[in-house]
């Protein structure tokens, strides 16, 4: 016994325990549903990533070592179909960044909640935006790091990858955000914040 | 400058993967991000890079979090684990053969409805679907292949979805009407008989609803049975009467299951007879479960659950509903209780192979439950054992055997075919039960291997029930009294309807030849009634 719950139900469940893969699906869905989306930005896709994820993880629990921790193999699997998937759709992630930049038009007689609930939809879009540029490895490492807390040193293990290359992918994710977004939006996030 | 690494004048790709962890902090540590937070302070360049990736941050803090509804979590659950079930290929397989001889629309609506059916949660009770496999009935046959195929794999589904349920605290959920709707559909053109038996379970949803006296659920329940007015395949007659029926069900005051008894459960022997047997059973095993100074764990308990689930349904197909309901309650208390207590240490947790048989075996209790009904069918009528041909009736219930091959119901019909074979090749003997030999055998030549889980367990199970000692150390005196009287006069009724009345009077004067109980003052009246 561990005193991790989920790292328990792995071990049981790679002992032939299918009830313990039922409840590990029970917990671990919405952690996968979300590092998911945030790879891909679509909640359908997240959906079907996070299931075939589980199918793929239940056909291939004997790869698991039983020592490393079994959230990040199984987070490993989770970014690495998110990030194929993403691959795959690549025009059509294109297609949904030009609809993500659309403004939305300016209408007369707003009041002023409404106004910043507009600007607040349009950083959102940019941001959105912004990210979804990022080539699928940063958007993954930034999801790893940022959404979920996964340190930097989980998600080299995760990636399979040294430290320093998941720092200066890091890195190189916020250089491209901060010149995506560019200066006025990066202030007018911080009015829109207060 | 800090550790050489940083100055005021020049930030470097390096330096500013160290002000990002300053985004991080647990990334750093204390005395680390002392020294980058005192530099910050000293150097503007820095400051300003540490402004820029904070705004960044906090953009990326502006998106929202993206949730999962309660409907996906559970789609999600159910796709995951019907994927991952061995079973699955017959599921899919099953569904897709749905449509082999039914039009478009009505494949369409088995599909939506056995889908549907197996995505609701007992609060969100609904008979849309039984509607739907209810009105599939006046549907052209399926083949032979596709009716077993859809049959099995919608099974296997209630199954899986059953151990969803549970999973997510539904563990109440029936699918009895379910299963008795596809065996339905699997009538050839709606015979008499199969007419009949819709009727009758229709009208048993209904009294069901009634008796729970909520008016609502009352009016969803008969919706299924009132849309079979408008079936083609029954006559206009039928529908009157059925109709005149459903509507003396639902009326105001309609008494409360009041009426005829639920399901069509046809009591094979007389009432008052297996009645007393099983009001036998069920009181000697309740003290079993309530009273063993043994028990010591909550696995035992689990066993101890099932031995007294089994006493109650060795008669399955003759002993009255009520008691069938015991069984099935007794089982689903083991099933949440294993439940409530999966989170636990695993040494205090029930044996995840018991919990498994429980949860199939509220499956199957019903399940036997609906094939074995009514008494008049003519599959009943063959399987009626006869003493001359124990194989025959194992052969009418090897669908049991397969489809369950480690429930309760599978033993129960093992037990009985080695009762029969005990009959037929010594009468006199009379032998209490087969021998492990015998068990052995018969199944070898019977089921082949395949069962090899099955006979083993159950041999062990026969054995302990041959060997008096063997419970005597286990149980009370006065319980495995209580225990032995009730299954020898069930044997007696058994022996009764096999033709070997001789058998019949012997079984019931073992009883009568023991202490003055009320098993014994039964077995009097038994033999009065056969000597007659």
């Amino acid at each position: 016994m561990s005193d991790d719950p989920v790292q328990d139900l792995a071990l049981a469940f790679r002992d032939g325990d299918q009830e313990a893969f039922v409840q590990l699906v029970e917990d671990l869905q919405d952690r996968f549903f979300r590092l998911a989306y945030r790879i891909t930005h679509d909640h359908d896709a997240a959906l079907d990533v996070a299931q075939d994820a589980f199918v793929k993880i239940h056909a291939r629990i004997d790869r698991w070592d039983g020592h490393s921790r079994f959230t990040s193999w199984a987070y490993r699997v989770v970014t690495n179909m998110a990030i194929d998937l993403l691959r795959k759709q690549k025009r059509e992630t294109k297609a949904r960044e030009a609809r993500a930049l659309e403004q939305p038009e300016v209408v007369e007689d707003k009041s002023e909640s409404s106004i910043v609930a507009e600007e607040r939809a349009l950083l959102v879009n940019q941001v959105k935006a912004a990210i979804e540029a990022l080539p699928p490895g940063q958007r993954a490492i930034v999801a790893l790091r940022h959404y979920e807390g996964c340190t930097l040193k989980e998600i080299a293990e995760i990636r399979g990858c040294a430290l320093g290359t998941v720092k200066s992918t890091l890195h190189q994710a916020f250089r491209s955000l901060r010149r995506t977004l560019g200066a006025e939006v990066l202030a007018r996030a911080g009015q829109v914040a207060a | 400058m800090i550790g050489g690494r940083m100055s005021a004048d020049r930030t470097s790709g390096c330096e500013l993967e160290r002000l990002l962890l300053l985004i991080y902090p647990d990334e750093l540590g204390s005395d680390e991000l002392h020294e980058l937070r005192v530099h910050l302070t000293l150097c503007e360049r820095c400051a300003d890079v540490h402004a820029e990736l904070e705004a960044v941050a906090a953009q990326l803090d502006l998106l929202p979090d993206p949730q999962m509804s309660r409907d996906e979590r559970r789609e999600l659950l159910v796709q995951v684990i019907s994927a991952t079930e061995p079973d699955d290929p017959d599921l899919r397989a099953a569904l897709d053969l749905v449509g082999v001889d039914l039009e478009e629309d009505l494949r369409a609506t088995l599909r939506e409805g056995v889908l549907a059916r197996v995505g609701l949660s007992a609060e969100d009770e609904d008979f849309s679907d039984l509607e739907g496999a209810l009105d599939l009935v006046v549907a052209p046959a399926l083949n032979e292949d596709a009716r077993a195929a859809l049959r099995e794999g919608v099974l296997a589904r209630v199954d899986i979805l059953a151990r969803v349920n549970l999973a997510s605290d539904f563990a109440n959920e029936d699918f009895s009407d379910l299963e008795g709707a596809l065996d339905l559909v699997a009538a050839p053109a709606l015979s008499e008989d199969a007419r009949s038996t819709l009727r009758e379970g229709v009208l048993a949803r209904v009294g069901l609803a009634v008796s729970d006296a909520v008016q609502d659920a009352t009016r969803t329940a008969v919706e299924p049975a009132l849309d079979l007015l408008s079936a083609p395949a029954l006559s206009e007659s039928a529908r009157v009467e059925l109709q005149g029926e459903v509507l003396a069900k639902t009326g105001a005051g309609s008494g409360a299951g009041s009426g005829a008894p639920r399901g069509g459960l046809l009591l094979r022997f007389p009432g008052w007879a297996m009645a007393a047997a099983a009001a036998l059973l069920l009181a000697g095993s309740a003290a079993l479960f309530t009273a063993a100074p043994w028990i010591d764990s909550p696995r035992n308990t689990t066993q101890l659950a099932f031995e007294e689930a089994e006493i109650l349904v060795r008669g399955s197909d003759e002993l009255q509903v009520a008691h069938l309901a015991a069984a099935r309650d007794r089982l689903q208390r083991v099933v949440l209780a294993g439940s409530s207590e999966s989170g636990g240490s695993e040494s205090g947790g029930l044996d995840p192979a018991s919990l498994k048989r429980a949860r199939r075996e509220l499956v199957a209790l019903d399940a036997l439950r609906l094939r074995g009904e009514p008494s008049t069918h003519s599959q009943d009528i063959d399987a009626v054992p006869t003493r001359e041909d124990p194989e025959s009736f194992l052969r009418t219930k090897r669908e049991v055997l397969e489809l369950y091959p480690e429930s309760l119901a599978a033993l129960f019909v093992l037990t009985r075919y080695f009762e029969m074979a005990a009959l037929r090749d010594e009468p006199v003997a009379r032998r209490a039960v087969a021998t492990p030999a015998q068990v052995s055998q018969a199944l070898s030549t019977s089921l082949g291997a395949s069962l090899e889980t099955l006979r083993e367990r159950d041999a062990q199970a026969l054995l302990l029930k041959a060997s008096d000692a063997e419970l005597k150390k286990r149980f009370s005196s006065s319980l495995v009294r209580s225990i032995r009287q009730a299954l020898l006069i069930q044997r007696g009724l058994h022996a009764e309807r096999s033709g070997d009345r001789a058998a019949a009077l012997a079984w019931y004067q073992q009883v009568d030849s023991q202490t003055q109980t009320r098993a014994a003052e039964i077995a009097r009246d038994l033999l009065q009634a056969a000597a007659k």
